[in-house]
């Protein structure tokens, strides 16, 4: 198994795919962030490689979590933030994108909230 | 020591109360500079246009210096201390990361201070039309206050939800007073409610003085050096105030002569300024003849209440700090186990990565096959209620020079020594009680909480001011006891910390020093 579908394990046991047909973690930005974080990160590259991929690895993962909340902490961040900024996701969930420059639509202060 | 420059007065730092001190003695044609460490900020390059922005929360605008490590920001060692500060660097201050939630202080926060509520409010009503200030008349929290500059912001389908559970609890609440347009206001546009204020706000409808006060004062010829960070205030053979020597923007050390030195770094660094300014005549640091400085550090302990929701409150939708607020445990009732009060401040969600995170209260979505159902459960269905807590001033919380730590100009760092005391903790028990409270009536259906918050804004009171020279700083004009032309301006001075924010207080207390300033200028600037 390359590197490559390690990480789409990993990404995707993290953010599976959704029964409401949510895309799962590794067909958005989460695996390019992830695989980012590998690459500047020694102490998750060598926790990655650690891992047994080929048994249960949300069990893995969870042992991870355990063990070392701090470096699992950074790699849930990278998954979570390539998730959630990713466009179909967005779309997918119907999300608030970027706030700006569209904003929201909110109607006025109304008065009769204090009857 | 003489300078290459020369000036009258010399302000340090261009926040909130730097900005409408200067713009007020800049109307009187004082020669006023300022030295500011951070720049002015370029409101293009805010993140919320970007579809990371989420991510911005965590790097370049994160309220933490020590997270941001922006060049402009000095470290602050918070070791061993139930706190750690929050603020920023740059023309506006802290301001240019804030929420904009706008109170006053109520009477009762001044009962132990040489001037009133009462004294104070032309200088507050000025202060709201100078920054711009959205609300509603008719606060029965506060005495009567003037029709506010602009109508309240909407409350949205969270708000009204919110509002209903303080209704049937017959508890205070109230649309906010913000500092956010709710329409165009002195060219500025108004807020189109993305709501992610806190990262800087492009558009510029939430209000900071690098574009409240400071284009006025700039007009009015007053000179912001930016990228100066000051090592020391120096004082002459007199012993009075002399000017200022400081790193400029390619490192090289400069000084400046005036006539009059102005601190206003914030209420950490202030006192770290006056403490690195020992020279052999105040072998303690400047303006320190009390031993007060540094000492008595009030912030406003905190703590976060999210509600989960049935329904979809959309409460991404709107100014994340700005709908409604109570009142109703502000003031002192013995009967609670504790004295002074709390402020409960509801507080709207980002998107879906600070959902997923955990937001404010840290419980994140779980990884893993429940994660989908769980997040669509909590993205737009939670509330948050902010509690603040009215701090006790208490003399072992301070600041002092830190041993080994430094700036990148090799300064020393601020450290931070401070613990929660006994009353704290009450009154943060009972606002978390009473924030569960209102979420429940109003229909929440899960509890999440983080009771003790560690990350605060809010820096007051470690150069109060007083008239006893033997345990203060500065008189009521935030002039120094013991060096005439020496003034600080800014929350140092404060005695008590109130429950509301304090930046409505902080630059109605500097436009009051800045009056009385600019009505007698020749003993002043003597």
């Amino acid at each position: 198994m390359n590197n490559k579908d390690v990480l789409k394990q990993i990404t995707d046991a993290i953010i599976p795919e959704g029964d409401q047909g949510e895309p799962p973690a590794s067909a958005t930005e989460a695996l390019q962030r992830v695989s980012e974080l590998v690459r500047n990160n020694r102490a998750i590259k060598a926790r990655i490689e650690a891992l047994n991929v080929s048994g249960c690895l949300p069990a893995s993962l969870s042992e991870w979590e355990t063990e070392d909340s701090n470096t699992f902490e950074i790699l849930l961040q990278a998954v979570y933030m390539g998730y959630y900024s990713d466009e179909s996701v967005i779309k997918k969930l119907n999300l608030p994108g970027p706030p700006q420059p569209a904003g929201h639509k909110m109607k006025p202060f109304d008065m009769s909230i204090f009857q | 020591m003489k300078g290459n420059e020369k000036t009258e007065v010399l302000i340090i730092g261009a926040g909130a109360s730097a900005a409408a001190f200067a713009w007020k003695l800049s109307r009187h044609n004082f020669k006023v500079t300022v030295l500011e460490q951070g720049h002015w900020p370029d409101r293009q390059k805010y993140p919320q246009n970007r579809k990371d922005w989420e991510s911005h929360f965590r790097g370049s605008m994160n309220m933490n210096p020590n997270v941001r490590k922006n060049p402009s920001d000095y470290p602050v060692n918070s070791e061993n201390s139930d706190i750690s500060p929050l603020m920023y660097n740059a023309v506006g201050g802290s301001t240019i990361v804030w929420g904009a939630h706008f109170p006053r202080f109520h009477p009762s926060d001044f009962e132990d201070w040489p001037f009133t509520y009462e004294d104070l409010e032309k200088y507050f009503d000025i202060n709201d039309t100078m920054m711009g200030v959205s609300g509603l008349a008719g606060d029965p929290a506060y005495p009567p206050k003037p029709q506010r500059p602009m109508p309240p912001l909407p409350l949205g389908i969270f708000g009204e939800t919110l509002a209903e559970g303080f209704k049937k609890l017959g508890w205070h609440w109230w649309p906010v007073d913000a500092a956010i347009n709710s329409e165009p206001y002195k060219g500025r546009a108004p807020c189109n409610y993305g709501g992610s204020c806190v990262l800087g706000c492009r558009r510029g409808a939430r209000s900071s003085p690098d574009i409240s006060y400071w284009p006025y004062a700039v007009k009015q010829r007053v000179t912001i050096k930016t990228g100066c960070r000051v090592s020391r205030i120096v004082t002459d053979n007199t012993g009075k105030a002399a000017g200022a020597e400081f790193y400029d923007e390619k490192g090289s050390l400069q000084f400046i002569e005036a006539d009059m030195v102005v601190a206003a770094a914030n209420g950490v660094g202030t006192p770290r300024l006056l403490l690195m300014s020992a020279d052999g005549r105040n072998p303690d640091g400047l303006a320190n003849s009390s031993g007060m400085v540094g000492r008595n550090i009030m912030v406003h302990p905190a703590a976060f209440v999210t509600g989960v929701f049935p329904e979809n409150l959309e409460s991404w939708k709107g100014p994340v700090g700005n709908s409604l607020y109570s009142h109703e445990f502000y003031e002192t009732d013995e009967s609670r186990g504790f004295i002074k009060g709390i402020q409960l401040q509801a507080q709207r969600q980002y998107g879906g990565v600070d959902t997923a995170l955990g937001g404010v209260t840290g419980v994140r979505i779980p990884w893993g096959v429940h994660h989908h159902k769980e997040f669509a459960a909590r993205m737009g269905h939670q509330a948050m209620m902010l509690v603040l807590a009215d701090d006790i001033p208490e003399y072992h919380n301070r600041v002092i020079l830190d041993e080994t730590m430094t700036d990148s100009s090799g300064l020393p760092s601020p450290r931070i020594l401070y613990k929660y005391s006994e009353n704290t903790e009450k009154m943060l028990d009972f606002g978390v009680k009473k924030a569960t409270e209102v979420m429940k009536a109003a229909g929440a259906s899960e509890i999440l909480a983080n009771a003790r918050v560690r990350e605060v804004f809010h820096l007051m009171g470690t150069a109060r001011m007083g008239t006893d020279p033997q345990q203060s700083v500065v008189n009521e004009w935030g002039q120094s006891h013991d060096i005439s032309n020496l003034y600080i301006i800014d929350g140092s001075v404060f005695i008590s910390g109130g429950a509301a924010n304090p930046t409505s207080t902080i630059q109605a207390v500097a436009l009051r020093m800045a009056d009385h300033i600019c009505n007698n200028r020749k003993e002043a600037l003597k």
